[in-house]
């Protein structure tokens, strides 16, 4: 249990952290208004969130002006993918020794 | 992990799979425009079938008018936010319907004009044969074959 623990990513232990790498994995790149749309979070909150992720190099960023108007696209990086697929899998192993 | 932690991953997970269902639920567009096309190319075969003087008309209308509808959903799909797997679904659908209907947009081989087109590639193949009644076969031939048929007579 303790070795599944410390597997776990510490980064991507909040919900909006984790919920946001899941939706990047799952897509090319996605706008900070889409990802606020779909988490739910408010622009203070995902933009600090986004942030950490940007800093420890989990996510991407690239902004650019479309229509005049500034658009911020994230991807997740190959590091980011590498650790959440960690996390995940030991979230997993977490979730079947409790269930036992 | 007490009762309290897996409570909380427990809603942290309910949380980013309805995250995930939202994103899902998005592109609702591409089944549309796959709807449209199956539409588009069910009514052009049966067209060429049972009304094909329409047909000439119908099949440019129909690809042009299903390509800027697609266009059109691309368009707003990309000013939306989309991802880039779907724009690539609706590009790959676009261009799959493309290729299904470009061949099929060429005007429909009438009946008797399949048969005169059959005629002529008799003649061409064996040239003394004595021509048809309305000179359909004549059409393609050169006045310097026309002679050596009238030679032949």
């Amino acid at each position: 249990m303790s070795k599944s623990l410390e597997n776990l990513d510490k980064l991507l232990e909040h919900r909006s952290r984790l919920g946001a790498c899941v939706l990047l994995s799952n897509a090319d790149r996605l706008s900070f208004s889409r990802l606020k749309e779909l988490l739910n979070e408010t622009d203070g909150n995902l933009g600090a969130h986004l942030r950490k992720l940007e800093n420890s190099g989990y996510v991407d960023l690239d902004k650019q002006f479309e229509n005049r108007r500034p658009v911020s696209w994230y991807t997740l990086s190959k590091g980011g993918r590498l650790a959440l697929k960690k996390h995940l899998q030991a979230l997993q192993v977490l979730i079947e020794e409790s269930a036992v | 992990m007490t009762t309290q932690e897996t409570r909380r991953v427990e809603e942290d997970l309910t949380y980013i799979r309805g995250a995930v269902e939202r994103m899902e639920r998005g592109p609702y567009q591409s089944v549309t425009i796959a709807a449209i096309w199956a539409v588009i190319v069910a009514v052009g075969f049966s067209i060429n079938d049972f009304r094909p003087e329409i047909s000439m008309v119908y099949w440019p209308v129909a690809a042009i008018g299903g390509y800027l509808i697609c266009l059109a959903v691309l368009v707003i799909g990309l000013n939306h936010g989309w991802n880039g797997p779907v724009v690539g679904q609706l590009f790959t659908l676009v261009s799959g319907a493309g290729c299904l209907l470009g061949p099929s947009s060429r005007p429909p081989i009438h009946a008797s004009r399949r048969h005169s087109h059959h005629r002529r590639a008799s003649n061409r193949l064996y040239p003394a044969l004595p021509l048809d009644d309305r000179g359909v076969g004549n059409k393609c031939r050169s006045p310097l074959q026309r002679l050596e048929d009238e030679i032949v007579r």
